[in-house]
């Protein structure tokens, strides 16, 4: 599963990889060593590590069903109205039975657990960026002052507990590439990748 | 008349009474300390008190770590500060405030006993011989005798009476031995013990403590089995925590409140002269000077050097404002990664409250603003803190700093000469005022050689074992403070950071001792080991100035070691971790050809993600290649530097890291075959060749 390991490494494209955060026992600090100092695109995605315990996962999968998939926006509609518009989701209350029940079933249980284990691979993550130091950038996401912190933990994602995909640019720059006049090449990159894909919890947008 | 009597044990020398007020320190049903508060002219606190140096010294006498520091009574201070800047400076005000005193039962050798024993003749009359008139009003009362201690309490208002027989009893302050020495020295020596009438007038406060069953003594449950000595100990030690003592690095080491001066006493024995699994003896433990060196005498390691260690291991640096919310919630969020619950990031008291929970509900009003300072690890949370030392880091630190063949060597040495637990230990735990006075007995017990024989003879020994400039090798860096807190921050590295599914590739505690034991056997942690096929020692450029082969005691050269010794450890790991693949390119390699392919591996990203090669945004590997290239001169026998043009320099460097590196995975004196045995050999160059300055 793809949160079994503390660092992931995919074979392509090159030094691709996953950081499990959780799983580096003094915590993320030792992590930050392990990705490299160069420029790419980084995602981050709620950590998926289930308990194996019937009741237990019964509990976390409706916590993590219920939780918020993406920051409440609110807006004018001109010239009467403001609208909230904020995620809400949950299971019906005929189906929590079957889940409970389901869920005492071993196969079915392991199989549920294996496949939220690697569910990052069909999930918008919580956050996307592109950045000239993937370490530089990814460590002040982790400051305890972080926008990007507070904003997950009002949406009850706690960001030490998170994975991050961590994508190296193939070819690094050369000068003459790097800038484009009066244009921010990368927040113009996230901006494409937050609208084709969902972003939940970009900052902002444009 | 009998003539066989001994008449010293019939001597019975009992001071004057002292007068004073009775009363009692209870806070529950179990405990009751029962005292006595008097007030003492000067000459009679000179003859009739003691400190803790003035009592009988005593080879059993053991210490705990706490007391090793409040005994000692630093003459200095008390001659500066006390006397000549205080008691005779005209233009102070002075006062001193009471002292305790324990009275402790003691031997016809002078050596304080467990508990009062009963004597015959130890109720002297009432009134006593050359006592005043006031004395009488004593004699129909009633009296508690203990020992050689008469103690007479009356109903009106307390008012009781004091006496004891100083040899069978000694009166020995708890609190105030600084006081009580710089009184008693001002009157011996500056005053010839002649008062003028003012002077004479002067009584201090003196508050006796009477720690016997007879004077309504109740020591509680949790002391029930304790003797007097062991109670009068924890009253000492628990007056004396905050005291100053002989200088300001040994005095964090008895801070309560410092989480790193807990977390280091974790690592070291209770007390003098014992062993306890899992902890370094502290008589081996240098700690009477505020010294990080153990490379000298018969040290295994040093507490200030500990200290140094784990506060650095923990990196926990305390909120520079601790009313500044974010730091503090940095700080405590740290502390739970670092030393808490493993699947819950938080540090949790027993009774399950977090840190950070009780940060926010105790610290913080009803607007969530701060109206409390947090500056450290708060009180109730310092034993979660400390156990979690306990867990995570103690175990492999002890083992770390024990285990390596010289430590080991050191131990088993100790331990065959009884060093930890006999005479030698016994002896350098005394203050030395009792070394002094416990001369006397070796020298009649053990004759006129006894330093020689007990002491010195294994100091030398101990010494030798760790090696010295002499030999040809010089030193082991193993006991160099600056090589042990590097090998020890690869330790971190290894055992409490590394992700548990990485142990099969990068290893753990045993193979980190295995990896030490190699470097020993192949003689690569001695100072001037040789690099073969390079110029200078292996160390130059690392920790070793280039001119002469002295350490370079400095941050950037702890940095190099640290760098060397993971680049090493993880090259062996590295070519493990091939060997198990099977890879086919790599087993067509020989070694030196590994070493330049592991370089050129620890250099690149993919590498980097995989292997901690890493530390601090910095890639080790290129800390010790970037040495090397600005040395390139040296290496190249050049003038300076700018002879040396970039491609050679980067050459020359990556060439010496891959002989460092073909050092560690060569197969280490590997049987020739019998073929190899005859074949004719290739003319090697002479070992005089390698690392010569």
């Amino acid at each position: 599963m793809l949160n079994s390991k503390a660092v992931v490494p995919l074979e392509r494209p090159i030094g691709a990889m996953l950081l499990n955060l959780p799983k580096f026992p003094s915590g993320f600090s030792s992590a930050f060593d392990r990705i490299p100092d160069q420029r790419g695109v980084y995602a981050f995605f709620p950590y998926q590590h289930y308990p194996d315990d019937a009741e237990a996962l019964f509990e976390a999968i409706i916590a993590d069903i219920e939780r918020k998939k993406f920051a409440d926006r609110q807006t004018s509609l001109a010239p009467y109205y403001g609208i909230t518009l904020e995620s809400k989701t949950s299971m019906s209350q005929t189906k929590l039975p079957h889940l409970k029940k389901a869920l005492k079933n071993d196969v079915f249980r392991r199989d549920i657990i294996e496949t939220l284990g690697n569910s990052l691979l069909f999930q918008s993550p919580l956050y996307l960026g592109k950045s000239k130091s993937l370490r530089g950038r990814i460590k002040q996401h982790l400051e305890s002052s972080s926008d990007l912190r507070e904003r997950l933990s009002e949406a009850g994602y706690d960001i030490e507990r998170t994975s991050i995909l961590i994508i190296p640019s193939f070819e690094e720059p050369t000068d003459a590439s790097e800038e484009i006049e009066g244009i921010d090449a990368d927040g113009l990159t996230e901006e494409i990748l937050s609208r084709l894909f969902h972003i939940h919890f970009t900052l902002r947008l444009g | 008349m009998n003539l066989n009597i001994d008449t010293r044990t019939e001597t019975r020398t009992y001071n004057q009474p002292i007068y004073g007020i009775r009363g009692e320190f209870t806070l529950s049903n179990d405990v009751a300390v029962p005292y006595f508060a008097s007030l003492l002219d000067i000459s009679r606190m000179a003859a009739e008190l003691k400190t803790h140096e003035q009592v009988a010294a005593s080879l059993d006498q053991t210490y705990k770590l706490q007391e090793l520091y409040q005994r000692e009574i630093d003459l200095e201070r008390i001659e500066t500060d006390l006397i000549k800047n205080y008691l005779m400076d005209p233009n102070k005000i002075k006062f001193f405030n009471s002292l305790t005193v324990v009275l402790l039962p003691k031997d016809e050798n002078g050596r304080i006993t467990l508990e009062f024993p009963e004597f015959d003749d130890n109720n002297p009359p009432i009134p006593c011989d050359g006592g005043s008139p006031f004395d009488a009003n004593f004699k129909d009362t009633e009296r508690i005798i203990f020992g050689g201690v008469q103690f007479v309490q009356t109903g009106a208002a307390g008012i009781s009476r004091l006496r004891w027989d100083s040899t069978r009893v000694d009166a020995v302050a708890v609190d105030g031995q600084h006081r009580l020495t710089a009184l008693t020295r001002w009157f011996d020596y500056h005053k010839n013990k002649a008062l003028n009438a003012t002077e004479q007038r002067t009584v201090v406060p003196v508050i006796f403590l009477l720690l016997s069953d007879n004077a309504g003594f109740k020591r509680g449950a949790h002391h029930q089995n304790k003797g007097i000595k062991t109670i009068a100990r924890e009253i000492f030690t628990d007056l004396n925590k905050n005291a100053k003592t002989v200088d300001k690095a040994t005095e964090i080491i008895l801070d309560d409140r410092s989480l790193i001066s807990r977390c280091v006493r974790e690592l070291v024995t209770e007390e003098t002269c014992q062993e306890q699994p899992g902890r370094l003896p502290l008589s081996l433990v240098r700690w009477r000077d505020a010294n990080n060196r153990f490379d000298k005498d018969y040290y295994l390691n040093s507490l200030v050097h500990l200290n140094l260690m784990v506060e650095d291991i923990l990196d926990l640096p305390l909120p520079k404002s601790g009313m500044e919310k974010a730091q503090v919630i940095k700080f405590i969020r740290d502390v739970g990664r670092k030393l808490g619950d493993l699947a819950t990031s938080k540090l949790v008291t027993e009774s399950g409250k977090d840190l950070e929970s009780y940060y926010l509900e105790n610290y913080l009003d009803e607007e969530e603003e701060v109206v409390a300072p947090l500056t450290g690890v708060p009180g109730i949370f310092m034993s979660a803190a400390v156990d979690g030392f306990k867990r995570r880091y103690a175990p492999w630190i002890v083992r770390l700093l024990t285990e390596p063949r010289p430590y080991k060597q050191l131990l088993e040495y100790a331990r065959h000469e009884n060093l930890i637990e006999g005479i030698f230990s016994q002896y350098q735990s005394q203050p030395a005022s009792h070394q002094q006075s416990l001369k006397t007995q070796l020298e009649t017990q053990f004759g006129i050689n006894w330093n020689e024989d007990l002491i010195k003879k294994h100091r030398d020994a101990i010494e030798k074992l760790k090696g010295s400039q002499r030999d040809l090798h010089g030193e082991q860096w193993l006991f160099k403070a600056i090589f042990q807190k590097a090998l020890v921050k690869l330790g971190k590295r290894i055992c409490a950071d590394s992700p548990e599914d990485e142990a099969g590739r990068v290893g753990g505690l045993e193979e980190l001792l295995a990896f030490v034991d190699t470097l020993v056997e192949r003689m690569l942690v001695v100072i001037r080991a040789p690099l073969p096929g390079q110029v200078k020692f292996l160390w130059t450029f690392i920790s070793l100035n280039p001119a002469n082969p002295t350490i370079q005691v400095t941050a950037a050269s702890e940095r190099r070691i640290f760098a060397l010794l993971t680049v090493w450890y993880l090259a062996t790991r590295y070519q493990r971790h091939m060997e198990d693949t099977s890879n086919e390119i790599w087993q067509n390699l020989d070694t030196q050809a590994r070493a330049a392919e592991i370089v050129k591996k620890f250099q690149q990203k993919q590498t980097e993600a995989m292997w901690p090669i890493v530390d601090a945004n910095e890639n080790l590997s290129e800390i010790l290649l970037k040495a090397f290239q600005n040395s390139a001169h040296h290496i190249l026998g050049k003038e300076a530097l700018a002879d040396v043009d970039i491609p050679e320099r980067n050459s020359v460097a990556r060439a010496r890291l891959a002989s460092l590196v073909e050092l560690v995975i060569s197969p280490f004196l590997m049987p020739l075959a019998q073929d190899e045995l005859s074949a004719p050999q290739e003319d090697e160059p002479e070992s005089g060749d390698q690392g010569i300055l």
